[in-house]
């Protein structure tokens, strides 16, 4: 089966490293109700750091945390004019700093 | 034949668009990802053709990668005379994304385009607007304010496309077309200059959510809903089931009154009336089922309640979003094998397919019912709350939801590897008040597409077993009959469950369409004598004296068999091997034979 989201560990990524971003913390930190801005993004794929950015995930975008449900569920964030649902495997790719 | 391309990112409203302009009765709903093959209609002399939803034009998913696919292919034919980009008002920056990157392939190709300004309703119930004459002017190229579900400003857009379809040049830009622009950014000033704030929108959704997908509260709405699903389709399709028995019963006695005795009248009574007639009682059962689920679709709790299984269906190997392709499956495994190219992830895609036939569609719901019917007592619990034939039924598809989830869970740890995940990303979309006439269209639709498959499969299998059950000796002879020297040479099969060879045939048979099971035994108990009531085939079978244990190990076999070809086609078609249907309908055969047995043991 063939699937452009089928990715290979030889795709580049953007690391912490070069993001070298100092004080970020994963949006998958934030709490529920507060508001943070993204520095950067950690070990996601060119395929989905397009697909983040346009869901409105890019670097300087305002992100708000809206639910945190237990037991590691997915969270909801705000995100420009829409509502997103990320698991902790993104969420926690993604690099924000507090507002 | 002129055509037009309609394109737009998941649940802007294409669908429902697409609906109202040709007048077909596509699926529509309030989740991401409802369309996931492009369909064409007729929209007055020309062609309108809806493409799945998708955020950009870089695909990530087997849907949008359908969808792009096809748009860069149609884009260049010559009979495509323009394209109409969908945009969401209340999510204007993120439709903005694709219909840019859409405007700019199609006028490369020299097709003009234009917008459709979705969900204006919303905008306007939250007192703020979106500056059209500017964008219109920004983006050179005609927008359209309108609203599919209040019916505004559609004439007015019909008109455009027609004039589009006819002379389309008068659609492409008078200025010159700068397609030099990141559409990220475009979209995010485009936005920024000429769209609305939709903060007031977005406060409603937020403390919904709050509710709904809190750890406590989100969990017990969610089984809620799940129980009340089940109970509706016994509790309120109870009344309706009667009226449907009594009527084929009136008709019955109606059509053979007057006739004299004989082999036509023999026919009509036990093929006509006992095996089509019995059958149809049903029909109400799928109509409310079909009701609830687009209930929930419309609404957007669907969403809701995918975010809230991920977690746990991931531990299986699937994902949150095969929650909606599994709910499709209580429908139907067809399209809920389609709704699964929305799960970007192949190997929990596959899974979700090879699992989806677990789900208890509506060909099981009269064989449930039938044998509910029989063994179950009608008790109420909880005060009259609660059906107790209603928790079975709630039991009976949960079973096959523990099923799926169990043979996921061995299928990802030893058959399916070796993929590289992709990561759960869903936008939730904002609740809605669903419309009646749609939810009722759609239950009517599906009681049509049930009452023609009797028509056909379910009358031609019928009469087959009719003429074996009827002939050499005629009514009341079953027992030596040609059916019953057939069926008796199968009946050691099924003998460790306790069934004699009527059972045995009526399994059979319901390889061809689990519906068949029904319509088989309603037959044959016609032909052996009991036309009094010829409608109510579980009184004839409680009479007959069917045990529970033999009854319960029937309900445990339909619940896993896999005995639909029309699933395996489809399933070949999606995972692109022979191999895998094959060996998904011999082993779940095999299961459910064996779980069958073993429920007997455990029942007796």
């Amino acid at each position: 089966m063939s699937n452009p989201a089928t990715h290979t560990a030889a795709e580049p990524t953007v690391s912490l490293a070069a993001a070298n971003i100092a004080g970020a913390v994963s949006m998958w930190s934030v709490g529920k109700g507060a508001t943070a801005v993204v520095t950067g993004f950690d070990g996601i794929t060119d395929v989905y750091l397009r697909r983040m950015r346009e869901i409105g995930i890019d670097v300087g975008a305002e992100i708000k945390c809206l639910n945190r449900p237990p037991f590691s569920a997915p969270r909801q964030y705000q995100i420009c004019d829409g509502v997103f649902s990320l698991d902790k495997e993104i969420a926690s790719s993604i690099l924000v700093s507090a507002i | 034949m002129s055509s037009i391309l309609v394109i737009g990112k998941p649940n802007s409203g294409k669908s429902l668009l697409f609906n109202r302009l040709t007048g077909v009765n596509q699926k529509v709903a309030n989740f991401p990802g409802v369309t996931v093959e492009i369909k064409s209609a007729t929209f007055r002399k020309h062609q309108l053709i809806d493409f799945p939803g998708t955020y950009s034009l870089d695909p990530i998913s087997k849907d949008e990668q359908t969808a792009v696919d096809q748009f860069n292919s149609y884009i260049n034919e010559k009979r495509v005379r323009g394209v109409l980009c969908m945009l969401d008002s209340t999510r204007l920056e993120r439709s903005l994304v694709l219909a840019l990157q859409a405007q700019k392939v199609a006028l490369e190709a020299g097709v003009p385009v234009a917008f459709a300004l979705n969900m204006m309703d919303d905008i306007e119930r939250i007192g703020e607007s979106v500056d059209v004459e500017g964008l219109q002017a920004d983006l050179q190229g005609k927008v359209f304010a309108i609203s599919t579900r209040r019916k505004q400003g559609l004439d007015e857009l019909s008109d455009a496309l027609d004039e589009m379809a006819t002379s389309p040049t008068s659609f492409l830009p008078i200025e010159p077309f700068n397609s030099e622009f990141d559409s990220l950014e475009r979209a995010h000033q485009l936005h920024t200059v000429y769209g609305a704030s939709v903060d007031r929108l977005l406060a409603t959704q937020n403390r919904l959510d709050s509710f709904f997908l809190s750890g406590f509260f989100g969990a017990v709405a969610f089984i809620s809903v799940m129980i009340i699903l089940f109970q509706s389709i016994f509790t309120w399709a109870v009344p309706l089931m009667d009226g449907v028995e009594a009527g084929v019963s009136w008709l019955s006695k109606l059509t053979t009154n007057n006739m004299s005795d004989g082999t036509l009248k023999d026919f009509i009574n036990d093929a006509l009336f006992g095996g089509i007639g019995s059958f149809l009682v049903f029909v109400p059962q799928i109509m409310v089922l079909t009701f609830i689920i687009g209930l929930l679709e419309d609404s957007g709790y669907l969403a809701r309640a995918s975010v809230i299984c991920h977690r746990g269906l991931s531990k299986v190997g699937l994902s949150g979003m095969s929650f909606v392709p599994y709910l499709s499956g209580f429908a139907c495994a067809i399209p809920a094998i389609f709704a699964a190219r929305t799960i970007p992830s192949p190997r929990r895609r596959l899974l979700t397919i090879l699992t989806i036939p677990l789900m208890s569609c509506s060909a099981r719901l009269p064989v449930y019912s039938l044998l509910v019917l029989v063994l179950i007592p009608p008790t109420k619990v909880l005060g009259g709350l609660l059906d107790v034939r209603g928790l079975i039924f709630f039991g009976l598809y949960m079973l096959g939801i523990v099923a799926a989830l169990v043979v996921s869970a061995m299928l990802s740890n030893f058959v399916v590897k070796n993929e590289d995940d992709v990561p759960f990303i869903l936008e939730l979309p904002p609740y809605r008040l669903p419309s009646l006439k749609p939810l009722i269209q759609r239950a009517w639709n599906s009681a049509k597409a049930f009452i023609k498959k009797a028509g056909n499969v379910i009358f031609a299998v019928t009469v087959i077993v009719w003429v074996l059950g009827y002939f050499p000796n005629g009514a009341g002879q079953l027992d030596s009959s040609y059916l019953s020297w057939m069926g008796k040479a199968i009946e050691p099969i099924f003998s460790p469950w306790d069934l004699d060879w009527r059972y045995g045939v009526a399994i059979i048979a319901s390889f061809v369409a689990r519906e068949v099971f029904v319509g088989t035994l309603g037959t044959m108990f016609g032909i052996d004598g009991a036309d009094e009531n010829i409608a109510g085939l579980a009184a004839n079978i409680q009479a007959d004296g069917l045990s529970l244990a033999s009854g319960m190990a029937l309900l445990v076999f339909y619940v896993i068999a896999l005995q639909c070809a029309s699933t395996l086609a489809v399933m070949r078609k999606e995972v692109g091997s022979n191999m895998i249907p094959i060996y998904s309908f011999i082993g779940y055969s095999l299961l459910a034979y064996f779980a069958a047995w073993a429920t007997y043991l455990l029942v007796l």
